[in-house]
């Protein structure tokens, strides 16, 4: 198990990313694309995120012996 | 894993989130969340190293093997409800929090149940 920093960076990337693209999708009048780009990065850090929880929910599982 | 780099890491992930709130909320609670688990992984991996010897304790001091694993799943219990209670806080919903951190405790009571009766037992046997 090893520090994985790059995986943070990656959300924060996509976070930002996302952000720019949707504030400037929304000054140029494309309110639903800029909807679009914030729910697709949202469900893209959720992949993500949810496949670490779950490695953490199995570890908690073997070492606490819960279930 | 030495301590200098988990608190760093800690730190960094910190910076990240305070410098994203504002542009994505919601992208920054997700880097919360994922922090947290990654700290929350060392520290098992910390304590899967303390867990056996303590282990090796309990069976040489003659402890019964049931309240031993009954009390290492209730600090698995309390540690999960903790954390769960606290990444609800830091999202800004404290009544899931408090709902999260009832339910923990409830759990843990149902779990002590049987050393509580196994304790009055005790007792009533000295009891003449």
């Amino acid at each position: 198990m090893s520090l994985e920093l790059h995986v943070i960076f990656q959300i924060a990337v996509v976070g930002i990313a996302a952000a720019v693209l949707s504030s400037l999708l929304k000054q140029s009048g494309r309110d639903e694309i800029a909807t679009l780009v914030t729910i697709s990065a949202l469900v893209l850090v959720a992949a993500v995120v949810v496949t670490n929880i779950s490695h953490l929910f199995m570890e908690i599982r073997d070492v606490f012996s819960i279930q | 894993m030495s301590i200098l780099q988990i608190v760093l890491f800690g730190l960094v992930g910190a910076l990240l989130i305070t410098s994203i709130r504002e542009m994505a909320p919601q992208i920054a609670f997700w880097i919360t969340l994922i922090v947290s688990v990654f700290l929350f992984l060392i520290a098992l991996q910390k304590l899967t190293g303390l867990l056996a010897p303590i282990e090796k304790l309990a069976e040489l001091a003659n402890v019964n093997v049931l309240f031993f694993a009954t009390i290492v799943k209730i600090i698995g219990i309390a540690y999960i409800a903790e954390f769960g209670a606290e990444i609800a806080r830091d999202a800004g919903v404290s009544a899931i929090a408090g709902k999260i951190e009832l339910v923990g405790k409830l759990a843990i009571l149902v779990l002590a149940v049987p050393i509580v009766t196994a304790v009055v037992q005790t007792v009533t046997h000295l009891l003449p």
